[in-house]
This record gives C-alpha cells, structure tokens and sequence, in this order.
C-alpha cells in the first residue's frame, strides 16, 4: 500500500469508528423520520373529541354542521333558552365551546356570515375554525342558490378543474412527460445534500488538519511524506467516511420510508373503504369518487414523471457533484486549518468560502424559477456555485454541452485549488504562533518547497 | 567516509534569514551535535535533511547522493516540538507511523514488541496518548523514532522534557544504536551530554556555523596554556615568584592560607617549568591544566568574551 493509502486508510478507520460517527449515522434517518412524521402521529392520537354546542337561531344551519361531523368534531344542538346558563357553567358542560348562529333578518345572511361567534375555554385550532367556516358558507350559498331557483347540483356540474400534461419533445420526436413540481423538489433535494456534505465534511478535514498542527505530529509525519500527500490523504479519507455515512443513511432511508409508506398505505386504504360503506346521499358518494379519481390521476401522473427522469444521468451527475464539490471546497478547508493555530483563528478565512456555498443556496429559487436561464447558466458553471446549481437544474436536462462543460470547469478549478492549497498548507502546518494575514498567505503561495 | 554533507545551504523567509550559507559533513557511525541558542537554524537545519523544508540555495549529499524522497525511509527523526495522536492508541499509533517510514506491518509489529519491552512500556500498548504523561509519550516517540532501524537518526533536543532518570536511559539508548553503527545527529543546550556523546560538533550562531570540527580537536584548538593550582601558602610569596614567564590570570581564597591560582604559561614555558617555580613557596595541594570546555567554548564564540574569563570565572564559580 502506497504512503498516501496508508493516510487514506488512518483517516477513514478512526473517523468510522468514533462513537459520534456510529450514532449519528444510525440515528440520522430515524431522526429525519421521526422530525417529518411525528406531527401527523401527534395530530391522531393526541386530539380528543370536542364536541361544540351549536345554538342555530335560524334553524337552518344545525343540520348541515350534523352532516358534515367527523370523528374528532362533533355538534350538539342547544336551545337558546340554555345559552345563557350554558356559556356560564362551560367548565363543567361537556362542551368544548359554544357555536352561535344569530337570527337571519330579511332573508339574507349577513348577521350568520359577520354575527356567528364561538366562545370557549380555550383556542380554537385554525383547522377547525376554518371547517365550520366551510361548512357555513357552503349551506348560504345552497340556500342562496335555492333562493334563486338555480339547483345546486347544476352548479357543482359546472365546476371546472383543469390539469395541464406538460410534456417535452426529445430529440427523437418523442413526448415525454414532465413533472415540474417533482424536478423542483429532486433538485432542492440534491442541491442541499450537496451543500451539506461539502460543509460538514470540509469542516471536517478541517479540523483535522488543526488537530495535527497543535499535537505537533504533522512535523514527524512531514518527515515520511510529502506535505501534499498527508492533505490528499485527509481530504480522500474523510470524503470516504462521509460518503459512507451516506450510503448508509439512504439505505436505511429507503427501509424506513418503505415502511412508513405501507403503513400509511394501509391506513388510506381501510378509510376510502370506511367512505364508500357509509350510506351517505348519492350526491356526495359522487364528489367523493370524482376525488378519488383526481387523486389516482395525479399518483398515476407522478409515477409516469418518475419513470421518465433520467435517473441514470441524475444519480451519474450526483455523484460527480458530490465528489467533485467536496474535493473543491475541502482543499481550501485544508489550507485554512493549515494555516491556522485553532479552531477560532479560523473565522476570517471562512468567509470567502461559506459566502459562495450561501448564495448558491439563496439562488436555487431563483433557478428553479427559469432553469435555463442566462443566471443559471453562469451559476453552473463558475465552479464555487456549480456543484449545488448545476445539481439543481439536472432534473429539468440542461443541454448536454452545458453539464459536460460545467463539469470540466469543475475539475480543473479543484485540480488547480488543491495545488494552490497545498502551498499554502505545506507552508502553514510548519508554522506557530501567529496569525497570518492574507498578504502572508499569498506571499506563502510561491515559497520554494 | 561521510554520511551527510550539507554544501552551502542557505534558507530564507519572508523577513529573515534562517541559514546563510550553511555547510556540514557528518561522518558515518559518528555522534554530531549541532549547537546554538535558540533561533539560530538549528531547526531549519534539521528540517531541510529531513526534507520537510527545501533549501534556497546548496544542496545535501546523502551517502554521497543528492538527497531524494527515498531516503525519508534511510532517516529517523525526533522533533523537538514532541507530538502523536492525542486519541489514537499507543501501538497503533506506532504501527501506522512505522508504516509511513516503509515497514511492512508485520515488521512493524514484531520491532514493536522488542521494544517496548526493552523499554518496559508494553502495558501501554492499548492506551491513548492523552492518557499517558509527558514523560511516558516522550518514550512512545522514541521508539518511534529508532523503530525503522534508519541509518541516519535524527534528535531535536533529546533531553528536554525526560526527567534525568529517563534521559539517562534515552542516552544509554543513543550510545547503543551508536555502537550499532548508526550515525546520529541532534541539538541540544545540554553541554554535559555533548562532551559525553559527542564526537563531533558544530555550533551554529545567528544563521551562520562558527565552528565545527572533532570534539578533541576544537578543544585543543581552545587550550591557552592556562593552569589552576591549588595550594597551602602566602599568596604575595606565590604572586611574587611568577615574576617572569606566567601570568596570574585569576585568583581566589578560600581560607586564609589556601588559595586557588590561575596562571597561564607565556614563552616556552611548560608546566614543570610552573611546578619547579612554585614548588619552593608553597604546599601543592593540586594542580591541573584547563582545556576549555564545549559549553565554554560556546560561550565564548557566542557572547563573544575570551576563553580565558569563561573558565576561570566558572571554575572559581564551581568551588
């Protein structure tokens, strides 16, 4: 095994082997788990059924609410004779709060859509507030329409939804289906993990280059290899754990959400067959299938979107991108920790280098918006940005010359940054006591090895 | 047969210079002591055979080669600046920084074990650096140092920081791989152990090397002719019969009969010639000649007083 194997292998095994590395890399995915499903396991089985006193002066609305009752919300009538005391006592009534319709006057329903109050003990929810809005204006508008001799089921006909199939011509001729909103969110996706990765594990190598300074080995391990052999060496090995750490998490990821996934599966089949066994109006047996079949269109769209994304060419650029970004950015971390006597001399120098990292993320909206656009165009390819805005746009396939030419931008910018690096490491890991300037570090640039 | 020979080096930073023409030639199986206070290029030196650091100017012959990334493995070298690992364990720490000098990891291992039992530090083998004391990791970064069996070993200020029992032991370890047929170079302030290990110095002062050559020689070079007699006496009866050819250079009473004289022979003197002389006016209670030490000959260049203060001034000091 060659030297630099030899540094490659010391970086990976005592990083692998850290019992932070361990638990962060199993708990990772359960984290990321438990942070995006939690609200929805809380929401169903923290809430407890509230039932609200209705006092429907107009006698039109108690029904409606009755109907449109679900598992956690129900409604109680109460005679107006009982509000007063009612609204008294709340505390020890079974109510969560108290629904009043006020008196429709002249036939319209003013006083109900400004007049209706709750009163209870406690906050409404938004959601449910916004439930019993729905439900009330849906009985006026029926009760308006009914007014004016129009059937409300003509108007429910003449509701209109359109969906629009993009699709983009390939070079063949051939329509392939697009799915703009699942781009966006694979490029979001990838972009970040990008940017992520090359932070943590730039900051990473960093520190490990400072480790090695204060302990004072890097002048006996000066001493067997090349200075930039021993920052390769660091830069590969820490970029392997990292990638490690990676694989690991999308595996048990995709266990995890697999799992997730027929859980909730399950759980939407056995309520779509609770609806239709409910004996429910003709009506409303319709709207819920018509909904049903919207939603299967849609999952039926996603899933083509899906199997026409050129996987092999985004998990192919990922990679590159990944690797390739990292390698950019970590050799500048390398110098900075080279340079440096600890961790907090290194504010200065991080600026330049996080600063790039952060507009890119701030641009991928902005990229999003208009993919090809001239500012996408030049953020792939200055290779500082390229590496989390070219990831970002290769879901919506850029022109092949494009990706090729960013990519070969990116390779000779990190060859080039490494060597500059390496100067001014090998110059920095000698050197105690002070901290340099920038001026220092150019001038460190070109001292003879 | 040499070695290393450095020709000429000369090596610049940005605002000084840290060695101005700089050449050394150390012969095989020899012990060589590089002198100097601090910030003279010692370092610099040391730095530039280890290829750490590259010269401006001159080159470095190695077995008569120029110096190449090969011969890392031909050199052992210990820092003055100590430092392994903090978290990493003893012996694998060891076995990977062996491995970076060329030897297989079988090797590695086998020289391990001989010599941490040599040294009595085997319980430490699965114990992290930050555990251990200052002392204990100084031996882990000796045997570090020797484990490749280089041709060449290297020591920045071997003794500091080993408390004496220790250091006597490392020095024990140095004269050992000597007699092996190592050559071995280091720096030091500690002039006891040049005289006592040393065959050859070179004692290096602002950037520039002063003086080099064999310890015997460079002593004899520094020899003045200065005796020290010790005697039971009146001392003007002894001041008075020096009257020609000597030189009362320094003097000092300890009672008020037994006095301590430093005398240097002038002309063709010799030191029967002061013996004969004194012999009628006093009782000789010793008498001996004052070769100049390596520590006062380093004095003496670097603060630039004569030799002859140096010595009689720390001799009188010494009692």
């Amino acid at each position: 095994m060659g030297k630099i194997g030899l540094i490659i292998k010391r970086e990976y095994i005592t990083r692998v082997r850290k019992p932070a590395f361990i638990v962060m890399t199993l708990l990772g995915p359960l984290l990321f788990a438990a942070i995006t499903v939690a609200p929805v396991l809380l929401s169903q089985f923290s809430d407890e059924v509230k039932t609200i006193a209705v006092v429907d002066t107009t006698h039109y609305f108690f029904s409606a609410l009755k109907e449109k009752e679900t598992e956690k919300i129900k409604f109680a009538y109460l005679p107006h004779e009982l509000y007063a005391n009612t609204k008294k006592n709340l505390d020890e009534s079974e109510y969560y709060g108290i629904l009043y319709i006020p008196i429709a006057a002249n036939g319209t329903f003013k006083t109900v859509e400004n007049g209706t109050t709750f009163e209870s003990r406690k906050n409404l929810g938004l959601g449910v507030q916004s439930y019993i809005e729905d439900v009330l204006a849906e009985e006026i508008r029926t009760q308006k329409l009914q007014a004016s001799d129009i059937d409300p089921a003509l108007v429910k006909e003449t509701e209109t939804r359109v969906n629009i199939t993009a699709t983009m011509l390939d070079d063949t001729g051939k329509n392939e289906e697009k799915n703009s909103g699942l781009n966006t969110a694979i490029g979001f996706v990838l972009g970040f993990m990008v940017y992520i990765f090359t932070f943590l594990y730039g900051a990473m190598v960093m520190r490990g280059v400072i480790e090695e300074k204060t302990s004072r080995i890097v002048e006996i391990i000066m001493s067997s290899v090349k200075p930039f052999q021993l920052m390769m060496g660091k830069i590969i090995g820490v970029g392997l754990t990292g990638l490690t750490q990676f694989l690991i998490w999308i595996v048990l990821g995709t266990i995890i959400s697999g799992v997730a996934q027929s859980m909730v599966m399950d759980k939407y089949a056995a309520k779509n067959v609770a609806e239709q066994m409910q004996p429910g109006s003709g009506k409303k047996m319709d709207a819920a299938s018509a909904d049903a079949a919207d939603e299967k269109q849609e999952a039926t769209n996603t899933i083509n979107a899906i199997s026409n994304l050129p996987v092999g060419r985004i998990m192919f650029a990922f990679v590159f991108y990944f690797i390739a970004g990292y390698l950019l950015y970590a050799s500048f971390f390398a110098a900075i920790g080279g340079a440096v006597d600890s961790e907090t001399d290194t504010q200065q120098f991080m600026l330049p280098i996080t600063l790039p990292m952060v507009f890119s993320i701030v641009m991928i909206q902005f990229v999003l918006n208009n993919p090809d656009g001239p500012v996408a165009f030049w953020l792939s390819m200055i290779p500082f940005t390229s590496p989390i805005i070219m990831m970002v746009r290769i879901p919506f396939d850029p022109p092949m010359w494009q990706v090729a030419l960013s990519m070969g931008i990116l390779v000779v910018s990190f060859i080039g940054s490494t060597w500059l690096a390496g100067r001014i490491y090998r110059t920095g890991i000698l050197m105690y006591g002070k901290k340099p300037t920038w001026r220092e570090l150019g001038k460190w640039l070109f001292y003879k090895g | 047969m040499n070695l290393l020979e450095a020709h000429n080096i000369t090596k610049r930073y940005h605002n000084h210079t840290a060695l101005n023409n700089v050449s050394i030639s150390v012969p095989k199986g020899s012990v060589y002591a590089l002198l100097g206070p601090n910030g003279a290029g010692k370092t610099s030196l040391i730095r530039i055979i280890n290829q750490i650091t590259g010269p401006d100017t001159g080159h470095v012959l190695f077995n008569g080669k120029p110096l190449s990334a090969q011969h890392v493995e031909e050199i052992g070298y210990m820092p003055e600046e100590r430092g392994l690992y903090k978290k990493m364990k003893v012996g694998e720490q060891a076995l990977y920084l062996a491995q970076l000098k060329g030897l297989s990891r079988h090797d590695a291992n086998k020289r391990l074990k001989y010599w941490f039992e040599k040294l009595d530090i085997t319980q430490w083998w699965n114990k992290k650096i930050e555990e251990l004391s200052k002392g204990m990791a100084q031996k882990v970064q000796f045997v570090v140092t020797v484990l490749h069996e280089p041709p060449l070993l290297i020591f920045d200020e071997p003794f500091s920081g080993f408390d004496p029992v220790n250091a006597e032991l490392i020095k024990n370890e140095i004269l050992e791989l000597k007699a092996k047929g190592s050559t071995i170079i280091f720096s030091t302030h500690r002039m006891e152990s040049v005289e006592e290990m040393c065959d050859y110095i070179a004692l290096i002062n602002k950037s520039e090397k002063i003086l080099d050559g064999s310890i015997k020689d460079i002593r004899n070079q520094y020899r003045n002719n200065l005796y020290e007699v010790d005697f039971e006496g009146n001392m003007i009866n002894f001041t008075n019969a020096l009257w020609t050819n000597f030189e009362l250079v320094n003097k000092a009473s300890e009672e008020a009969t037994v006095h301590k004289a430093f005398v240097r022979l002038l002309g063709n003197a010799t030191p029967n010639d002061l013996l004969n002389t004194v012999l009628p006016v006093c009782k000789i209670h010793g008498f001996k000649e004052l070769i100049p030490t390596v520590g006062e000959i380093f004095i003496s260049k670097v603060t630039g007083q004569p030799i002859g203060n140096i010595i009689t001034t720390n001799t009188e000091n010494n009692g």
